[in-house]
């Protein structure tokens, strides 16, 4: 049964290797030249006894050029692609490909390059989903400068479903064309080379681009990333700031912010011992809720009696290390209290997370 | 000095040793290698005949047609048409000619020698 598996590829391999040698010729003569050929080759396969094709008919390429004088038609010419014979005026190609292709026309290099080109479905596949998660970003970037998302299906505009569509047209079209690009006429095929070539460069400077800004946010402390967005602190979300002047008097009304001007918000709304902290935020001269006021006001309750939005129960473990933290807590808690404002839970806090 | 050598012989009259296989009976192209290996030309190279079958069809002189097979894809056998038979005949005169006088040169020689 392997056996029969190597044959196929091996008889792939080579058939393949013939058609590139006669890539050349117009797409008529050229099937009409390869089309008992496959048939042709697993007999010989099947006669041969284990000896491999290179043995029993000689290289691809001399198979080709035999079969070309034979039939009458035009040897190889010397740089199959215009331009690079034009190159060859001043570089001599042909004495190169003559040199170089010599040396390469060896069984592990031809095997080599055979494997490589059983990989070829895989690679248009690759490139329909490319080229539209390329497309994409290059929209998508250049419009909100939002390039450094990295998703594995491309998104535009948040459009799930069509994406998904998309891409799959994106593939199947890019399976088709790579099925007949054997048959496309030179200068499609050349077109082709190129298009792949800055798709392939597009998507190498994408990605460096995502390497860079995965290293920026690996150099960045973040405790706990997975969990969640807010105040963390080894581990654990920080329920509560209490600020210190230095002769250790307990300071109220202080008001945090990182060092991009943002409040320092995004306290736990559950406390270590499964309770809801219920903050209660005062409101500046503008009616704006003031979330970086600390030490934050919290009242506690129980998770089970969430249903009662009101009802704060006193902390039954120290909200703070002064006790008279906690009395001042006790005058705030009412919820009535002008210019006061009590953030029911639990609360979306406003930083939500970005990775989603 | 290289000694004269099969295969630059064949190249001249691989045509002829090919309408002869096909005018005795139709053959696909493996089945013509396979019938001019066993009359004894051994050294004829596959890419040879399927591209000298494929050249004489172009020329007119032979016809073609497909043939399913049991194991894998159809084989395209050829056939002699008229064009064909008159290409034989007349290739096989100029051969002859062409053998006999070499003959009579060969002989002399081995004669002379």
């Amino acid at each position: 049964m392997s056996d029969t598996v190597t044959e196929h590829g091996e008889v792939a391999g080579y058939l393949a290797a013939i058609r590139e040698a006669l890539g050349d010729l117009p797409a008529g003569d050229r099937d009409d030249l390869l089309e008992d050929l496959e048939a042709h080759l697993h007999e010989v396969v099947a006669e041969s006894g284990g000896a491999t094709l290179e043995s029993s008919l000689g290289s691809p390429t001399a198979y080709a050029a035999e079969l070309r004088t034979s039939a009458g038609l035009a040897p190889a010419p010397e740089g199959a692609v215009p331009w690079l014979r034009r190159v060859g005026r001043r570089v001599p190609v042909a004495k190169l490909r003559q040199e170089l292709g010599g040396r390469l026309d060896q069984p592990v290099v031809r095997e080599t390059w055979q494997f490589v080109t059983t990989l070829r479905p895989a690679w248009w596949v690759a490139r329909g989903w490319v080229s539209v998660f390329v497309l994409v970003l290059v929209v998508d970037g250049a419009q909100s400068g939002r390039s450094e998302k990295l998703l594995l299906l491309p998104t535009y505009s948040g459009t799930g479903l069509l994406a998904w569509i998309v891409t799959a047209v994106a593939v199947v079209v890019s399976v088709l064309i790579g099925r007949r690009t054997a048959r496309f006429p030179l200068w499609a095929r050349q077109s082709l080379v190129v298009l792949n070539m800055v798709l392939v460069l597009i998507s190498l400077a994408k990605a460096t681009e995502f390497g860079r800004s995965a290293n920026d946010l690996a150099g960045q402390p973040q405790p706990a990333p997975t969990i969640g967005s807010g105040l963390w602190m080894n581990g654990q979300q920080v329920e509560n700031i209490y600020p210190y002047d230095a002769q250790g008097h307990p300071l109220t009304g202080i008001r945090l912010y990182d060092q991009q001007g943002r409040p320092l918000e995004g306290l736990a709304t559950t406390s270590a011992q499964g309770f809801d902290l219920v903050r209660v935020f005062q409101a500046d001269a503008g009616g704006q809720v003031v979330g970086n006021d600390y030490p934050l006001t919290t009242g506690m309750r129980p998770a089970q009696a969430a249903a009662e939005p009101g009802a704060l129960v006193s902390a039954a473990t120290p909200m703070s290390p002064d006790a008279t933290d906690r009395s001042a807590l006790a005058g705030t808690v009412p919820m009535a209290t002008p210019g006061v404002v009590v953030r029911p839970l639990p609360t979306p806090w406003p930083m939500s997370p970005s990775g989603r | 000095m290289v000694s004269v050598d099969t295969t630059q012989l064949l190249k001249g009259v691989l045509d002829l040793a090919v309408l002869a296989v096909v005018n005795e009976r139709d053959g696909y192209g493996y089945d013509v290698v396979r019938r001019l290996r066993e009359a004894g030309l051994e050294d004829v190279g596959d890419a040879s005949v399927y591209g000298t079958l494929r050249r004489l069809f172009q020329a007119g002189a032979l016809t073609s047609y497909v043939v399913p097979s049991d194991e894998g894809p159809h084989r395209k056998y050829y056939g002699l048409n008229d064009a064909g038979r008159a290409l034989l005949e007349r290739s096989t005169k100029t051969w002859t000619a062409f053998a006999e006088t070499l003959d009579a040169l060969l002989t002399t020689e081995g004669t002379a020698a």
